[in-house]
This record gives structure tokens, sequence and C-alpha cells, in this order.
């Protein structure tokens, strides 16, 4: 091995260094020998003044905290560009792989969202050329996510309604049945009023029959005909208290007894 | 000299060696050659490791006799570690030499 070899070899080695700095060396190097040589040792005598030249390689590098990963035992010489090789390999099958699991990935999420058989086919054939967002989209809308969602979403709503009708009706037969027990106690109320405004009436008669024959019931008369007048009172004021539609159908009764017949033919009384 | 001594005591060497003159490198190992038997292949990179801490400084001299040589300098920090390992060089070898006495005697 002559200087140039050494100088090349080295150079190899050194190549995970910087540029700037396998010059620098280099030229040290070659400038040490070239030293030895002037002082008259044989350029092959100054090269082995070096010794191994993995083992030098590896001091350099330990130099620059650079794990040399010299095999003493086997006498391995190092070769990165072996290693370059293998570092680009394994990178690029990495990528390969990581893009298979990345597409095994991609077709795995389409296959469970896709449950129409024939939109997945056509799916797949759109995404070997190109996706389009209209094929996506009605993809997605077949999609057994989609499908849960609106029978979730259907059933939520028919069980909303249920629940507002429910409570709808509810809410009226309670203000039905309040309407009916209202109604019935005013009512009931006219007709104890209107029992004892006849009463009172019957009773008044009496009275005024005997103040004029002669009885001192003047004091009980009017007192009769105060009772008569508040019965009247509670009659009015009970009737106004029942609600408005109860009003309205004795009023309609009211209306359809007073029909009359001309030439033939009902017509509807006024009162 | 055991290779394990060498190792250990090179790097006081090449440390003492710059201190009072700047060096080349192939005058440096000549100055080295001259106490430990080594190789060029163990001084160079230790030159290189030496001034990565720096405790080395290079610069390019003109030479009459052919390109500019690097030449190494000491610094400040390499002085303060030449006179560390110093320190535990001579307590290293009186302790070694004291127990060798003893033994003897």
């Amino acid at each position: 091995m002559n200087k140039q070899d050494f100088l090349k070899k080295l150079e190899k080695n050194l190549s995970v260094l910087e540029e700037s700095e396998i010059k620098d060396i280099l030229e040290e190097y070659e400038q040490h020998i070239d030293m030895a040589m002037q002082g008259g040792i044989s350029e092959e005598e100054a090269l082995k003044e070096f010794g191994d030249l993995s083992e030098l390689t590896a001091g350099i590098l330990e130099a620059y905290h650079v794990k040399a990963d010299y095999n003493k035992d086997n006498k391995t010489a190092l070769d990165f560009d072996k290693i370059q090789e293998s570092g680009k390999k394994t990178i690029a099958g990495a990528k390969k792989s990581a893009g298979k699991l990345g597409q095994c990935f991609g077709n795995l999420i389409m296959k469970i969202k896709l449950t129409n058989q024939k939109k997945m086919d056509s799916f797949k054939k759109v995404v070997g050329n190109k996706k389009t967002d209209k094929l996506q989209h009605e993809a997605n809308h077949d999609s057994l996510f989609y499908r849960i969602g609106n029978v979730i979403k259907n059933f939520v709503s028919v069980i909303w309604a249920c629940i507002c009708w429910s409570c709808k009706t509810i809410l009226k037969a309670s203000v039905w049945c309040i309407k009916i027990i209202w109604n019935v106690f005013w009512l009931w109320q006219i007709g104890v009023f209107g029992i004892a405004m006849l009463f009172g009436i019957l009773m008044l008669g009496f009275m005024l029959v005997l103040l004029f024959t002669g009885y001192p019931f003047v004091g009980v008369s009017i007192m009769t005909l105060g009772a008569i007048f508040v019965a009247i009172a509670g009659v009015l004021i009970s009737y106004s208290l029942i609600t408005s539609e109860l009003k309205h159908m004795i009023a309609n009764k009211s209306n359809k007894d007073k029909t009359i017949t001309v030439d033939g033919k009902e017509v509807e009384g006024h009162a | 000299m055991n290779v394990q001594f060498k190792k250990g005591v090179l790097e006081l060497i090449v440390l003492e060696s710059v201190r009072n003159k700047d060096m080349y490198g192939y005058e440096l190992v000549e100055e080295v050659s001259k106490v430990v038997d080594v190789n060029e292949g163990t001084i160079y990179p230790l030159l290189k490791r030496l001034t990565n801490e720096h405790y080395f400084e290079t610069y390019l001299k003109e030479s009459t006799e052919g390109p500019p040589r690097k030449y190494y300098h000491i610094t400040a920090t390499g002085v303060l570690r030449r006179d560390e390992l110093e320190a535990g060089w001579t307590e290293f070898a009186d302790k070694v030499s004291a127990f060798l006495k003893e033994r003897q005697h």
C-alpha cells in the first residue's frame, strides 16, 4: 500500500466527518509521511508507523465522539459506504412498509365504513384512480354508521314526540277535568241560589199576605226580600264564573230551542 | 513500557511537550517518542482530541522545506489540564513507589 492508497482508504473511513475536517487530517498525515520520508525512511515504513488503519480510524473518530464500531477480533475495516447503503435501504424499506401499513389501515377503515358492497367496490376503483367527493359523500350516506345514526335519530324523535303528546294530553285532560269540576260546582251554586230565590219569593208572598191581614211582618218581609236579592246575586255571580265554553254551549242550546218554521223550512231564531 | 501505562501518561507527555514550545505534528511525535515508544497512529488521534477539547489551538506556519505546517499551541485550559494530570501522576507514582519500597524491606 502506498501513500495515496493509505490516504484514500483513510478518507473513505472518515467519510462520516465533515469534509473540512477530513481535508485537515489528510493534509497533516500526508505532511507527516513526507517529512518521515525526507528523514530517510521509506514510504512503506512511514505508513507502518501509523499502525493498523482501522485502529487509527477508530482513534480519530473517538476524538470526535463518533463510535467507530471497530471489531478488533475480526479485524474488519470500517466501510462507511456500506453503512450508508444499508441505512438508505433500511429507510427505503421502512418507508415502503409504512406506506403499505397506511394503505392497509385506510382500506380497513373504508371496509368498516362502507356496508354497501357495490358502493364499496366502486369506491375502491375510484381510490385507485382519483377520489371524488361526490362518491365519497354517497358512500358515507350508505354507511353503516350513517344508518345507525339515522335509526337512533328517528327513535329519539319518536320517543320525544310520544313524550310531548302524552304531556299535552295529560295537560289537556287535567284542564278539562278542572273545568268540569269548576262548572259543576258553579252550576250547583246556581241551583242552590235559584232554589233559595224561589223559596224566598214564596216566603215573601206569605209574609205580604200576613202583613196585609194585620200581622206585624214588615221587618221579616224586608229580610225575605233582601234574601231574595242575595239569591239573585248569587245566581248571577255563579253564572258569570262558569266557563265561556259552557256559556256558548248553553247559548246554542237555547237558540236551537227557539228555531221556528217559516213556509215549511226551519229558520234559526234570534233572542 | 506497558501499553496501559503509555496510554495513561501519553496525554500528560504531549501537553508537557507543547507547554514550552509550539510544535507541529511530526516534531511532536519525535519529542514524545523520546520518552515512550508510540506510533503516529496513537499520537495524531490524541492531538485531534486535545484540540477538540480546547486544550490545544492550531495555526499554520509557512515552512521553507515544503507546505505550511500545522502548529499546536497549548491553551490556558490545556495548562490547567496538564497540571491536573501531573498532580495525579505524581501522587500515583509516589504511592506505587512507596508501596514497592515498603515491600522490599
